[in-house]
């Protein structure tokens, strides 16, 4: 055994260093250099301002216009908006801008509410915009995440879906709240208010005027018919506790100034792509036959343009007919000019730069909201008034100087009001001057003929859907896996998740 | 810190332990320096069999090893630990943007503990040597980023991906088959790795690693599951398997949800390579081989979508029968008859933007990576010439690639920050193939 020969080495490395060495200067080193922990009210309110509108913009164009016959996108490739086909990768952009968006409104809300920051006019401007994302979001898609949404900070990954009944009811919540904040009238930031320019009156009007659109939208549905009819007379009536927009200078439009960073969204569609688009029939042949000023070139024309930006086809509008058939080919006539062509040797005008695309809602928009409450009988005042001062709202938004008697002008183009007319009657016609009201406002055209049925828009040979407009988008798909649970269990509460799935407010 | 204890034994038995202390500055955050510290031990034996014990004469050297060691990391991006504003762009002065990626306050470092076993054989003189290694560990904590549903606020966020098992084999076969007396020489080597992974726990019940660019292809993290599972939209299919085309219009259906479409990391991939040497000359011959795994293929999608593709001719004038069955009303399957003329529509339903299955394709290839041949110059020619050394010779490298990937080479990688991200195949370049003549001078 001694002759076993052990033969053992070992050697220790040991490099003692003490151990506070070791993580000396870890906090500074993890204090990014170029972001900040901290952000004030008035850096918030701007970029995400714009960043909602510019999604907005972007699907008024090519989803909106498409379902609603302002454009056809002319294509017989399968999918096309205009033929009610359109698929799931529509679905991603808006939720995923809308929802990025709210994280920055209820983070300018938190802000504003800390006390060394604190300001009720930002909340309150912050509560309106997260009662307007919201409000597109349940319409667009119905059950959405709310009451659980954009809580990620507070590890909450995988939000409830909530019934859109109660997430209408929680926003009517919101907008009271923030008419409250509202009132003290405190002072923002001018340079951070693209909308208002820090006029905390005007945001309160709009969030009355926001408040009246959700209420009428649910207001058919019996189960609530009743507490909304009466907060709309509540809210007509009593105007020192609920201001509305009084003019179309108190419209909500984020107005391209054409300056950094207020240049048009819409200078990010190419120039051959924005003229790709034909004019439809629908809402071109309405427009020729009221001999409507804002298609007039020669008295109210820019240079050869018509307001719209409207190109003439052999000297007159003329519109393909939506939802035609694939392989019916019809010619492109009418469409939308880019401002890169020439016409009259100027540049063309075009809605592509133009100042009023930043639609969020207007003054005519609100009198065919009341006109309608009128109409109904729910508010008392003449709904001939409204209706009568919105469409001259909705022509002298985009040509002031247009000053002819509108009771002439609708009763010339045949579209006066008539008061023996039947409730249906007065209805349809609202919202046929509503829908030009409309144009350039987000997804509100659709919006408004999913609860109407107005206007009556023709029906081509080639629609998909059963040739019934599509109820709603469908739930993008990667949500099925980051958020399972919740997923199946809005599919189950709502119904299949297909377009043709009417949400809360439309089912009968 | 690091620490290591080395013995031996006779010299046929050697024993190693190391433990080592990390910190990473990462982990840290402004506010914390706790979970930035990371320990992690080793232990190693290996045992020379043939001077210990009697060897058939065949083997001149057996080696067994053993080893159970553990790895920490934390990460090399900066700043995923605190919550920062970001500026929404230098044309709104001071203007703050919530971000999009979910700091992580809470990260912890990653951890591996891994045992292997393993051998090294030389035998016929070291004309045959054979590496075997057989390991399997588990990773805890991998710092991912994970994609969540938008309505959390977010799109990413940091996290720790729960604990991921993996086994593996790894075997390295050389050898000279040839060694003649007239200078002939043929040196060959065979290397084979496989792998497989699966999660055995996971924070929530479903983790999207990636997202895709169509069809809602993603990558999915799933307890049971793999970390390289493809998901996707595609084909509704019978019973048995078979495509389900509409019986009015002929295009197939497509799946309103996501099912599973692959994996996306290959079964094994294996190396095979070859010198040979003959008086003055050299030849080395390299082949590269991969199984068992899919992708996705965008530059597939759009070409045949745009109907740039020949396999979208067939039924272009006269309409196409897709080979598959209809539901009938009854609710049967039946084959399909239905001519499809709508022929935009029908390879749209194939391969269109809802379809992530008909662009998802095995990535398994043969691929000649490497050939090269030299001529070295002989002491005489040196001598005339005046140089030390010179040698001529042609190459060539990805020479040609035996696959079924319809897309030119399945072998590619996308780059997302630091990682490489396999299973989408995003339109990148395919790699080249080399020639060239090469010419060494020595003065």
């Amino acid at each position: 055994m001694k002759q076993l020969i052990y033969k053992l080495t070992a050697v220790i490395l040991l490099f003692s260093i003490t151990l506070s060495s070791c993580t000396k200067g870890f906090e500074e080193m993890n204090t990014d250099p170029n972001n900040t922990p901290n952000a004030l009210p008035q850096q918030l309110l701007a970029p995400a301002l714009v960043s909602t509108v510019h999604a907005n913009m972007l699907r008024n164009r090519n989803f909106n216009n498409e379902l609603m016959q302002v454009t056809v996108d002319m294509s017989d490739a399968d999918g096309r908006v205009f033929r009610y086909e359109f698929r799931s990768n529509w679905s991603d952009y808006l939720y995923n801008s809308w929802y990025s968006e709210l994280t920055n409104f209820k983070d300018l809300y938190r802000i504003a509410s800390e006390e060394v920051t604190f300001n009720r006019s930002y909340m309150g401007i912050a509560l309106i915009c997260q009662s307007w994302i919201y409000s597109l979001l349940t319409d667009t898609y119905g059950d959405v995440p709310y009451f659980e949404s954009n809580k990620g900070r507070e590890k909450v990954y995988e939000p409830a879906f909530d019934a859109q009944k109660d997430i209408y009811l929680d926003i009517f919540k919101k907008l009271e709240e923030a008419n409250e904040l509202l009132s003290a009238g405190t002072a923002i930031d001018v340079t951070s208010d693209p909308v208002y320019n820090g006029n905390i009156g005007r945001w309160r009007k709009f969030g009355n005027s926001l408040y009246l659109r959700l209420l009428l939208r649910i207001s058919g549905k019996a189960e609530v018919a009743d507490s909304v009819i009466s907060k709309i007379q509540e809210i007509v009536t009593t105007s020192s506790k609920y201001p509305l927009m009084a003019n179309n200078d108190e419209s909500a439009i984020l107005r391209w100034t054409g300056v950094s960073p207020y240049t048009s969204p819409f200078l990010t569609v190419r120039e051959q792509d924005w003229r790709a688009p034909a004019i439809a029939s629908f809402f071109i042949d309405n427009l020729v036959n009221w001999n409507d000023p804002r298609i007039d070139i020669p008295t109210y024309g820019t240079n050869g343009v018509n307001r719209w930006g409207i190109a003439p086809y052999q000297g007159a509008f003329v519109g393909v007919a939506s939802g035609y058939e694939p392989g019916a080919n019809p010619q492109k006539k009418s469409y939308f000019y880019s401002d890169a062509q020439t016409v009259n040797s100027a540049p063309a005008k075009s809605l592509r730069t133009d100042p009023l695309t930043g639609m969020i809602m207007n003054y005519a928009e609100l009198q065919f909201i009341l006109a309608e409450c009128a109409a109904r009988g729910w508010i008392s005042g003449s709904a001939e008034n409204y209706y009568n001062k919105g469409a001259q709202a909705s022509i002298t938004l985009w040509l002031p100087q247009w000053n002819l008697s509108i009771t002439d002008y609708l009763s010339a183009a045949d579209i006066d009001w008539d008061e023996s007319a039947t409730l249906e009657e007065k209805i349809e016609k609202i919202h046929l001057q509503k829908y030009y009201a409309l144009f350039c406002t987000d997804l509100q055209q659709w919006f408004e003929h999913r609860r109407t049925g107005y206007p009556v828009l023709p029906k081509g040979p080639g629609l998909g859907n059963g040739g019934v407009m599509p109820a709603r988008m469908t739930y993008p798909v990667y949500v099925q896996s980051t958020n399972p649970t919740n997923y199946k269990a809005a599919v189950a509460a709502q119904g299949p998740d297909v377009i043709s799935t009417q949400v809360w407010w439309q089912k009968p | 810190m690091f620490g290591v204890i080395t013995t031996s034994y006779k010299e046929v038995l050697y024993f190693d332990l190391t433990a080592r202390q990390d910190w990473a500055s990462v982990l840290a955050t402004p506010n914390r320096t706790e979970n930035s510290g990371f320990f992690y031990p080793s232990a190693n034996v290996s045992l020379i069999l043939s001077d210990v014990m009697k060897m058939p004469k065949q083997i001149d050297y057996a080696k067994v090893r053993f080893s159970a060691s553990g790895v920490g990391s934390g990460q090399s991006k900066p700043y995923l630990t605190a919550y920062n504003y970001t500026s929404a762009g230098s044309l709104f002065s001071g203007g703050l943007s919530n971000p999009s990626l979910l700091a992580n306050p809470d990260l912890r470092p990653l951890r591996t503990i891994s045992f292997e076993a393993g051998t090294d054989l030389k035998m016929f003189k070291g004309r045959l040597g054979l590496n075997l290694s057989v390991y399997a560990g588990t990773t805890k904590d991998q710092i991912l980023e994970r994609i969540l549903d938008r309505s959390t606020g977010y799109t990413r966020m940091v996290i720790n991906a729960g604990k991921v098992q993996n086994k593996g084999i790894e075997i390295t076969l050389s050898g000279t088959p040839v060694k003649s007396k007239d200078g002939l020489t043929w040196n060959t080597h065979v290397v084979f790795f496989s792998n497989r992974n699966r999660i055995a726990e996971l924070a929530d019940s479903s983790v999207v690693l990636r997202l895709g660019p169509v069809g809602g292809g993603q990558i999915v993290a799933q307890v049971g599951g793999s970390m390289g599972d493809l998901y996707g939209r595609g084909y509704v299919r019978s019973p048995d398997g078979q495509v389900v085309y509409d019986g009015n219009t002929g295009v197939a259906l497509i799946t309103e949800e996501v099912k599973y479409l692959g994996n996306v990391l290959p079964k094994f991939k294996v190396g095979f390579g070859n010198d040979f040497k003959y008086k003055r000359f050299r030849l080395h011959l390299l082949f590269d081989a991969q199984y068992g795994a899919v992708a996705h293929s965008l530059m597939h999608y759009k070409l045949a979508e745009q109907g740039k593709l020949t396999k979208t001719l067939p039924g272009r004038y006269n309409g196409i029968i897709g080979n598959g069955v209809v539901l009938t009303g009854d609710g049967k399957y039946i084959p399909n008859t239905v001519i499809a003329t709508d022929i935009d529509q029908y390879y749209r339903s194939h391969f269109g933007i809802d379809n992530a299955e008909g662009s998802v394709f095995r990535t398994d290839f043969i691929k000649f990576r490497e050939a090269r041949l030299d001529y070295s110059l002989g002491p005489n020619a040196l001598k005339k010439l005046g140089l030390q050394r010179a040698t001529i010779g042609v190459y060539g490298r990805d020479l040609f690639i035996w696959s079924d990937w319809p897309m030119f080479d399945p072998e590619f990688g996308t780059l997302s920050g630091n990682d490489i991200v396999q299973g989408f195949e995003i339109g990148q370049f395919p790699s080249t193939r080399t020639m060239g003549v090469n010419i060494v001078v020595g003065f």
